[in-house]
């Protein structure tokens, strides 16, 4: 991306002014060093531009430093709006509704791992139900499927599938509220009922990893967090709502499109179709979007049971002896109301997060108890070669209501990345370097190559020195799922 | 019907996803390629959706744009709900002041993990730059998928 017209607020943040063009109601605050921003592609200083023309955006649009172009907000694109005056957008949140990762950790150490580090990827591989076609864990009637769109990963819980600590130490409770499954289609339910429980294609993954005593950066946090051993080893999720936030998204999309001149509402691009708030078909959206929120929680609470049962079955003994317990589990596709400081005063915002995380500081309500001196745990997925970081909430995060990056962002389009990497190569030489890998896909797993991505590192030094959060730790891969 | 059509999938809108351009000399060329292209994005071997019967689908929406997103959409929904790969077989769209509809006959081919090898899955199909447009006999769409 061209830097030109665009000013250098700080080291790390970038703002394209309101004058860029005409309509946008606030400026754009791109976060990145100089190198990151520049990497960007072009699509994305597009696509920040449009999210500043959504009626009800407070102080910027914000693209996140892992940025990189989507469709209708850039993936990493921000947005707070008013609701009392301002518009809801499934183009903001994205087709997979509460796409998000959970980061569990155990108290095995890599050297107990290693010896069966193939059979218990292998064994995840078969019981946790991954690419296309995968059949779900549990198969919902409609009755349940409601009471599962409410109750989200509490579902879950009551029915064995897991602990009530769980649900503690997920964004919500696991369980948003203002669910409203009367707002949902027969067709969402139809498209949903069979991918309860399972991981999904694309960019998901189920990813089995170590911490290295030089990666722990702040030994205090990670403590707190359960960060706590050289070798210790953790399993990160990554998956969402599936078909049925695709379908909820889709539905909404064309039923917006359809009501937006009778609101006197018009977007630059028709990916970012919106609806007032406060109006019925804003409110039957939210009631639907949360129904998926809470279908995406239930699928990762489910996948995690699951991965507790694999290696309580490998190991010998229970997920409790194991250590098995859930760190945090964070949503990157959302719209939430929440709380801000605006201008001295504190307001009730609906963020829009597509392709970000929450990330709030210890003493906001909403954080565990428990992390309430470390702030919220932050879970940044990376490639399957390099790594992931887990970072915390921090203060200074205000200006960018609570937000910071959730990924590496990707350099290379899936194209790109597919001409120049061939699957079978890619994990014969993550095996040489200890990294075993599963996939449904070798042509996926060629668009996920390391070399498609950011480098993750610049990324968590650009989101510490922007002040979105703080670097907590690094966690290397060793095993791999990919759908 | 002569459905002859190409496609390209083309760099510089997204890097996340997947945007598509379709070419043909009919508009109903456009609709066969828009699923045919569909398949060859989400299958290692696009013929190896074999079809083993029939489906319909019968649509009608305000424009021609409309109705190609509403037919893609179909052909995604079935693959989660039914389980289920469509190749089109007959295509007619008619278009007129009161809008755009098509009729298909598809083959479908039930998802077999064994038969099927998958590149990626389709989430959905986006309003992201959707267009369908006609110069001269030809005609061409812009479709972006998200993956």
């Amino acid at each position: 991306m061209n830097l030109d017209g665009m000013r250098r607020i700080s080291d790390c943040v970038y703002e394209i002014g309101m004058k860029h063009r005409k309509g946008m109601r606030v400026p754009a605050r791109i976060f990145g060093s100089e190198e990151l921003v520049r990497g960007m592609d072009d699509a994305v200083f597009e696509q920040i531009a449009n999210v500043c023309f959504l009626p009800g955006i407070q102080k910027y649009a914000l693209c996140m430093p892992d940025g990189h172009s989507g469709y209708g907000f850039p993936i990493g694109g921000v947005a707070a709006i008013d609701p009392s005056d301002g518009v809801i957008s499934p183009g903001g949140i994205g087709f997979d509704i509460n796409c998000g990762i959970r980061l569990v950790a155990t108290g095995l150490h890599i050297d107990e791992v290693r010896p069966h580090l193939k059979s218990l990827v292998n064994r995840l591989f078969q019981r946790v139900p991954a690419g296309v076609g995968g059949e779900g864990m549990v198969r919902l009637n409609r009755s349940s499927f409601d009471e599962a769109m409410v109750k989200g990963a509490r579902w879950a819980v009551d029915h064995g599938y897991g602990e009530r600590e769980d649900l503690e130490m997920t964004e919500d409770g696991g369980c948003i509220a203002d669910a409203d499954p009367s707002r949902v289609s027969a067709r969402a339910y139809e498209r949903g009922k069979n991918q309860v429980g399972t991981l999904g294609s694309g960019n998901h993954f189920l990813e089995i990893q170590v911490a290295k005593k030089e990666n722990i950066f702040d030994t205090r946090i990670a403590g707190e967090f359960g960060i706590v051993e050289d070798g210790q080893v953790f399993v990160m999720i990554h998956s969402g709502s599936r078909g049925f936030g695709h379908q909820v998204a889709t539905e909404y999309l064309q039923r917006f499109l359809k009501m937006m001149p009778k609101y006197g509402l018009s977007m630059p691009d028709r990916e970012l179709a919106c609806a007032p708030f406060d109006s019925a078909e804003g409110r039957d959206y939210f009631g639907a979007m949360n129904c998926a929120i809470n279908i995406a929680f239930l699928n990762r609470q489910l996948i995690m049971h699951r991965v507790r049962e694999v290696f309580s079955e490998i190991f010998g003994q229970s997920p409790a002896r194991l250590g098995m317990r859930l760190i945090y589990d964070v949503c990157h596709n959302t719209a939430k109301l929440e709380r801000h400081e605006i201008d001295g005063s504190f307001r009730e915002l609906l963020v829009h997060r597509k392709g970000a995380t929450r990330a709030f500081p210890g003493d906001m309500k909403g954080v565990p108890g428990k992390y309430s001196g470390a702030g919220q745990p932050v879970i940044i997925g990376g490639s399957m070669e390099i790594g992931s970081y887990v970072l915390a909430g921090i203060r200074e995060a205000r200006e960018a209501f609570y937000t910071t990056a959730h990924g590496s962002g990707r350099v290379m389009s899936r194209t790109q990345a597919r001409r120049l990497f061939r699957g079978n190569a890619l994990r014969s030489g993550l095996e040489e370097r200890g990294i075993y890998i599963q996939t449904a896909s070798l042509p996926g797993l060629a668009e996920e190559a390391g070399a498609a991505y950011k480098d993750i590192d610049e990324v968590v030094r650009a989101t510490e020195c922007a002040g979105l959060s703080k670097i907590v730790a690094k966690l290397l891969p060793v095993g791999n799922i990919k759908g | 019907m002569d459905y002859t059509y190409s496609f390209e999938i083309i760099e510089g809108i997204t890097r996340a996803d997947i945007a598509l351009s379709i070419r043909g000399q009919a508009i109903e060329s456009i609709f066969f390629g828009a699923a045919k292209a569909l398949l060859a994005v989400m299958l290692e071997d696009p013929e190896s959706a074999v079809p083993v019967e029939e489906r319909a689908i019968n649509l009608e929406r305000e424009n021609e744009e409309l109705l190609l997103f509403s037919f893609l959409d179909e052909l995604i929904f079935l693959k989660d709900a039914e389980n289920l790969l469509l190749v089109p077989r007959d295509i007619s769209v008619e278009t007129g002041a009161n809008g755009a509809a098509l009729r298909c006959v598809a083959g479908a081919d039930v998802i077999d993990r064994e038969r099927h090898r998958f590149n990626v899955d389709v989430k959905a199909v986006t309003m992201h730059r959707l267009e369908i447009r006609r110069v001269g006999e030809l005609w061409s769409a812009l479709v972006v998928l998200d993956v």
